[in-house]
Order: C-alpha cells, then sequence, then structure tokens
C-alpha cells in the first residue's frame, strides 16, 4: 500500500517540477499530453507495485509470429 | 526547441555503438547454440547482409533529409495508414528498449548481484537513460564520443590477452553441419541488431549529412559486426563450441579465464563494463528515438517533459512484457526476429517505395513541410 503511494508522490513531485517550465512556456498541448501520458504511467506502476497480473501484449506477438520463426529455426 | 546538429563522424560512432550495443551480450551464445563452430560464418553473411540494410536506411535518409521521419511516412503512405505504421513502429522500439533494460537487469542480477531485486537494477539504470534522453541528442552523442575509447581499450585488452590460449581446433572442421545451421544463426542477427538501424530514421534531420548519410552509416554498422565477430570467434577459439552454446552469457565465463601472471585475475567485471556502457548507449538512443518521434507525431513543441513518464511506462513495460528469462529468450529465437522485420525492415521501405514514387511525380513543385526546422 505505502508503495503505491510512494509511486504517486513521485508522479506528483514529478509535475511539480515540469508543470512550471510548460507552464511559462503556454503551450496546452505538451501539458495534456504530459499529464495524459503521466496518468497512464502511474496506474500501470501502481498496478505493477501491487502485484496485480496484467495480459502481457507480447503474447499476442508470440501468437502470431512464432509458428514462422518454429519453422525457420526448428526445435 | 532547436535540435543542435550532431557530425557524421558523432552519427558513425553512435551507429558503432548502437550495433554493439545489445549484440555482444547475447549473439556469441546464441549463434553458436544454431551455427556451433561455424557461428564465424553466420555473423560475417550477418554483417552483408547488414550492409545492404544499412543503405537502404540510408536512401530513406536522403529521400528528405530535412524532414523527420514521421512527416515523411505521413506524406508517403497518407495521413491514416502512415499514423498506425508509426504507431506500429514506435511501439516496437518501445518493446526493444523493455528489452534493454531487462537486458542489463537480468545479468547484473544473474551474474554479479544475485541477491538485488531486479528492480532496483531498473530503476537505478533507468535514470542516467532518462536523463540522457532528456539532455537531448548532442549531448548523448558527445557522452558516447567519451565512453567508447574504454569500451574499445577493453575489448582489445580482453582479445589480445587472450591469444595464448586460442586453440584453433576448435574451430574446424569448417562447415561440418552443413550450411542451413549457419544460416539459421545469421537469422538470429536480423532482429538483433540488424534491421534495428532504422531508429537512425527518426533522429535524421539532427544529422548534419556531410556528404552522405550513407558512409558513416554502413560503416559504423560493419565496423561494430566485426567487433561481434571478434567477440564470437574468441569465444570459440577458447571456450570450444559446445561451451559456448551452453552459457547464456559466454563472454563472460571468457572474461574469468584470463589469468596474467599472479595478480591480473578476476577481470570479468570489465566485461561487464563494457555490456553497461554499451547497452546504455543503445537504450538511451532508442529510448531517445521512440519518445522523440511520438512528440512528433502529436506536434508537440519539446519532447522533454515526456522523458520521465514514459521511463515510468518503460520501467512498468519491463515488468508486463517480460515475466522470466525463459519467456524472454522463447521470444528472442522465435518471433523477434520474424516481428523485427516485419515492423522495423518493413516499414521504412514502403516509406522508401512510396516516397520515390510521390516525388518522381510531383518532381517539380516539392511540398513544403509544417516546421521541422522549429524542432
Amino acid at each position: 500500500m505505502f508503495k503505491a503511494f510512494g509511486v504517486l508522490l513521485i508522479a506528483v513531485l514529478l509535475s511539480l517540477y515540469e508543470y512550471p517550465k510548460m507552464k511559462q512556456k503556454e503551450n496546452r498541448k505538451d501539458i495534456v499530453v504530459y499529464f495524459l501520458i503521466l496518468g497512464v504511467a502511474t496506474t500501470l506502476v501502481i498496478l505493477e507495485v501491487l502485484e496485480i497480473n496484467l495480459p502481457n501484449p507480447l503474447k499476442g506477438i508470440e501468437y502470431v509470429f512464432s509458428p514462422i520463426g518454429k519453422v525457420l529455426v526448428g526445435q | 526547441m532547436t535540435v543542435k546538429k550532431i557530425s557524421s563522424r558523432q552519427f558513425g560512432l553512435l551507429v558503432l555503438l548502437y550495433s554493439l550495443g545489445d549484440s555482444i551480450l547475447f549473439l556469441p551464445g546464441t549463434t553458436t547454440s544454431f551455427g556451433h563452430k561455424d557461428a564465424w560464418i553466420s555473423i560475417m553473411i550477418g554483417s552483408l547482409a547488414g550492409i545492404v540494410i544499412t543503405f537502404i536506411y540510408g536512401k530513406v535518409m536522403l529521400l528528405y533529409p530535412d524532414i523527420t521521419f514521421v512527416e515523411l511516412t505521413q506524406y508517403a503512405l497518407g495521413k491514416l495508414v502512415g499514423t498506425i505504421l508509426l504507431l506500429l513502429f514506435l511501439y516496437y522500439y518501445f518493446i526493444s528498449s523493455c528489452f534493454l533494460l531487462w537486458d542489463i537487469g537480468d545479468f547484473t542480477v544473474t551474474q554479479i548481484l544475485p541477491e538485488t531485486p531486479i528492480h532496483s537494477i531498473y530503476i537505478l539504470f533507468l535514470i542516467p537513460v532518462l536523463y540522457g534522453v532528456r539532455a537531448g541528442l548532442e549531448t548523448i552523442a558527445r557522452a558516447t564520443e567519451i565512453l567508447a575509447p574504454w569500451i574499445f581499450i577493453l575489448l582489445i585488452l580482453l582479445i589480445a590477452v587472450l591469444f595464448p590460449e586460442y586453440k584453433y581446433e576448435n574451430l574446424t572442421p569448417v562447415f561440418e553441419n552443413g550450411f542451413i545451421p549457419i544460416l539459421q544463426g545469421s537469422y538470429l542477427m536480423i532482429g538483433l541488431p540488424l534491421v534495428q538501424f532504422s531508429i537512425f530514421l527518426l533522429i535524421t534531420p539532427s544529422i548534419k549529412k556531410g556528404k552522405s548519410y550513407l558512409m558513416p552509416f554502413i560503416i559504423g554498422s560493419v565496423l561494430g559486426n566485426l567487433c561481434t565477430l571478434l567477440i564470437t570467434i574468441s569465444c570459440i577459439l577458447v571456450l570450444g563450441a559446445e561451451s559456448t552454446s551452453r552459457h547464456t552469457f559466454p563472454v563472460y565465463i571468457l572474461g574469468k579465464k584470463v589469468t596474467i601472471g599472479e595478480f591480473l585475475q578476476r577481470i570479468e567485471i570489465f566485461i561487464a563494463i563494457i555490456w553497461f556502457l554499451s547497452i546504455y548507449v543503445k537504450l538511451t538512443l532508442t529510448t531517445y528515438g521512440f519518445i522523440y518521434g511520438i512528440s512528433n507525431m502529436l506536434k508537440l513543441k519539446n519532447y522533454q517533459p515526456l522523458t520521465f513518464p514514459f521511463g515510468l511506462i518503460m520501467l512498468a513495460g519491463v515488468l508486463i512484457f517480460i515475466p522470466h528469462q525463459v519467456f524472454a529468450f522463447d521470444f528472442f529465437i522465435f518471433t523477434w526476429h520474424t516481428y523485427s522485420f516485419m515492423i522495423a525492415f518493413a516499414i521504412p521501405l514502403l516509406v522508401y517505395l512510396f516516397g520515390y514514387l510521390k516525388k518522381k511525380k510531383l518532381s517539380n513543385k516539392l511540398p513544403t513541410f509544417p516546421s521541422s526546422k522549429n524542432y
């Protein structure tokens, strides 16, 4: 539980550092994108810290491409 | 924010260290497990294929040198198709950078610091990487210029010191198992590092052209593959093909074998240092590439604020993508190269074909692109 709050703390500290710089230059798009991606990042890291099983996109890629690989390399 | 340009020579050096990056970690073991004693022939074939691949990438760069690859794709293939392919392309490099982070974490935790949780290695390694990405391409190039001599000195030292231990009968008989295993060994080079050179397409406007992009690109890749070749040959000559294919990191075992007199021992940590430095360069370049690419795609004024959020996503990504070493190796051997070829090679190739045809059609009125000069 504390680890999740630690991640949130890091996100907040990061924003405190980055936001004034972006506000200074007045690019609204940058700020929106920054917070969007920070939101996604914080969510993912908190989910990982709480050790919740997330589906692995690489398994999907493996499903598509591994038949060809197995034919070429064998075993 | 204006991007300062890096010189041709710095570009060549970046290509060289980029091609060393992951390859000297994994290629000796994996190519030997397929090509056995002839793994060095596999790497030579791979280097020749690398010349062709980097030549094609150089041609893509020469099409419109002053705009970013993102704009080029959207121009050549149309906005919708271009954006979809770009997302796949950038996602590929995101996965590649997560793999690089896993590489160094896995190596450190299995060989050097067994009781350390792997997450701390990830975080510790990510901090200088993200700092470098945020600092910009010129800083990365200058840092590489400082780090490169150390990598080469240590590599030369390693190979020279092992000369007395070479057993040439480990290389014979040549072509023992036929040609197919050699080609299987070369196949393993496709995803690492040959087609991964297309990361440099994303940073084209930041490179001073000089006479051409082709020479530093091709020479850098050839020299990098040559270094991998030398390391692999050393592994086979000293350890023998069987032993090389059995270990995960045969070069590390090579380092353990070095003893000069009685005082120079346990220098395998020098090999770890070479790997830290080369993976640092490759990871920084890959991360810079995809963050820069994403900010181009969204037409942001500055890519720098996005570094740390994407760093956090990379941290989560390593943990999600790669649950354990067995999965990583299986994925690498069976899936990675076909996937890499489809994404990292086929997409620039499509961009080149369509971009070239479009350029020929409107040869009188070349389109003006929105300001990449501002970027």
